[in-house]
């Protein structure tokens, strides 16, 4: 680095190059980005990213577990929606295994519900923090106090708040989902006051100012760095895996793929407020299936894939009824040998509230996943960061890390 | 403006008689699984052939959704690169995969797809994957000074005892904690 503070001849208002550091501890970097910029004066030259300081080997790790066992690592790779990677992991088990096809159309729904749950869950930290950033402070605590709502949810509906596990392979992690939990679901979606965020920063004259031109993308470029999610909506195109590849049951539900045409930071935001709106539709629809359908088993009745249910393996709480044998060694050769799918490989894409969440998996016909590799989408849409930011001012910066929606713990995996 | 599609405009086994009518005899391998389609070529042929996939007005496979690799330490080939290839305008989804030895590069695609830079160089780093004519072929997610590629099959889960540069281990490589004493008080016991 070169600085000409002492020299006579850099005098004042001829341009000087500095190098600044930005985190990787840093409130708007979301976590530990590290952006090292040249700069001179306010106007960035150049950026360039440093990453890994969360790095925990996630593949190497579920290389080396039964598959059943590697979906808890997937709450951990984007933790402001668990729900949405433990979804990307088990329907990619399950397209190895080749059982999606016996997935009854109940628990198809109740992942829905709890994948659209999660996208409104990680889109209401991407705003509140988003807008923390640009300094509209109120938003982060609308945003949480929203988001407060949906981890009593999941706390009600698997036990956990932030890191749910609530998927298995060959259905839910439940054998029913509690009593009453969906009309609290439809109690909170019609109580969810999304009006706030929209009529607060929408038309704000200081929000407009920050995001408007900034940060622009075109869609070339965007497909080019293989950008997806809102960031490749943001600048025009229509492409969303729920309506290009559906899985699940979301061919089946109506819904709008909101699009940009700026592919600026604005265009990204309005994206994803658009996206909030479209979940709080689908939750309404795959609820009310989901009541139409109950009765039907959430889990697929393949014993080499389903745990059997807790009370036939240890007996009933009260005592009356002993454990069932058969489901003590069904489950007992389920932890030990976990089931060994045919060798071969497989990639499944997921629309996460990221972008596309892909697994690829590669068996070797034994009970331990040979290979995974998770195709992260934070990870992808941060390298875009490096040119979105050139010739920009140091605070658009900021601004354009929200605008990408990165989460550290997928990035670094 | 880019239009994208909602309906594939091939299935599996028809993408594969197109990419065969296109590609001849540079396929070596192919095969439909789970609904996939995915070929196989050579090295020496795979930027070639991405190229003819790109921009053939047929296929246009637009996007380069991820790059990775699997390592197979018993054969001679050891790494296996794997590219899966998306066209957004044709709804279409295919999966290239090459062999490559352990002493050997394969050619970077970052002049085709701009995200072939972050994502080779994962590669390259967890893998040990050398990709050639790529401009910045430095480590991503571990340290520069890393001396291993942690993805590869002999690599313990656990990490191997080694003197992590800066911090002293004892013989079970646990970092002693030293480092982390400020010299204030009573020094804590190393467990």
């Amino acid at each position: 680095m070169q600085t000409d503070h002492e020299t006579p001849e850099a005098g004042i208002g001829e341009e000087q190059e500095m190098i600044l550091n930005i985190g990787p501890q840093h409130p708007s970097t979301h976590g530990v980005l590290r952006v090292i910029t040249r700069v001179a004066g306010e106007n960035i030259r150049e950026a360039t990213c440093d990453i890994g300081y969360l790095h925990r080997g996630i593949e190497k790790l579920i290389e080396n577990r039964k598959y059943y066992q590697g979906m808890t690592f997937t709450d951990r790779t984007d933790y402001t929606s668990a729900p949405a990677g433990n979804l990307g992991y088990i329907l990619a088990v399950e397209k190895l295994l080749g059982i999606e096809d016996e997935i009854p159309g109940r628990t198809h729904y109740l992942r829905m519900v709890v994948m659209e749950l999660a996208r409104l869950y990680g889109h209401l930290v991407w705003i509140g923090t988003h807008a923390l950033d640009i300094g509209a402070m109120s938003m982060f605590l609308y945003a949480f106090r929203e988001r407060e709502k949906i981890s009593a949810l999941f706390e009600e509906g698997c036990g956990a708040r932030l890191t749910t596990s609530y998927m298995r392979v060959g259905g839910t992690g439940r054998h029913d989902d509690p009593p009453g939990w969906l009309d609290r679901i439809v109690e909170f979606v019609e109580g969810f006051r999304i009006d706030d965020f929209d009529t607060l920063l929408t038309d704000n004259e200081i929000f407009r100012a920050r995001t408007i031109g900034v940060g622009v993308v075109s869609a070339e470029d965007a497909i080019s760095y293989g950008l997806t999610g809102a960031c490749l909506r943001g600048s025009g195109v229509a492409w969303d895996l729920r309506k290009a590849r559906p899985y699940c049951r979301y061919d089946e539900v109506e819904f709008e793929i909101p699009v940009g045409k700026d592919g600026d930071v604005y265009s990204r935001f309005m994206v994803r407020l658009n996206e909030m709106y479209q979940a709080l539709g689908i939750l309404r629809q795959t609820v009310a299936k989901a009541g139409e359908l109950r009765g039907e088993p959430t889990n697929i009745a393949n014993a080499q894939v389903t745990m059997p249910q807790i009370e036939r393996v240890t007996g009933s709480a009260d005592g009356d009824q002993a454990g069932d044998m058969e489901a003590m060694i069904a489950h007992f050769k389920l932890v030990i040998e976990g089931y060994a799918p045919p060798a071969g490989d497989v990639y499944m894409a997921t629309e996460a509230p990221k972008g596309e969440l892909g697994y690829y998996f590669v068996s070797d016909g034994s009970g331990t996943p040979y290979r995974c590799h998770i195709r992260a989408p934070s990870f992808v849409n941060l390298s875009v960061l490096q040119q979105m930011v050139e010739g920009a001012l140091l605070a658009d910066l900021v601004a354009c890390i929200g605008s990408i929606d990165i989460v550290l713990g997928e990035v670094d995996r | 403006m880019i239009e994208v599609s909602n309906t594939p405009v091939y299935n599996a086994a028809t993408l594969q008689e197109r990419v065969r009518e296109l590609l001849g005899r540079q396929v070596v391998g192919e095969r439909i699984y789970r609904g996939d389609l995915t070929i196989e070529v050579h090295v020496g042929n795979l930027p070639a052939v991405i190229r003819e996939l790109k921009e053939d007005a047929a296929l246009d496979m637009n996007m380069l959704a991820s790059i990775t690799a699997v390592h197979w330490p018993e054969e001679p080939l050891e790494y296996e690169v794997v590219y899966h290839l998306r066209s957004l305008t044709r709804n279409l989804f295919m999966a290239v995969k090459t062999r490559v030895a352990r002493d050997r590069e394969v050619a970077s695609l970052i002049d085709l797809y701009k995200t072939a830079d972050w994502q080779e160089r994962e590669v390259y780093d967890l893998m040990g994957v050398r990709f050639s004519r790529h401009p910045d072929l430095r480590r991503i997610l571990m340290p520069e000074p890393y001396p291993w590629h942690p993805l590869r099959k002999e690599f313990p889960v656990e990490g191997p005892d080694f003197p992590v540069d800066g911090y002293q281990t004892d013989a079970a490589g646990k970092v002693s904690g030293d480092e982390f004493w400020d010299g204030a008080g009573e020094k804590p016991d190393a467990d």
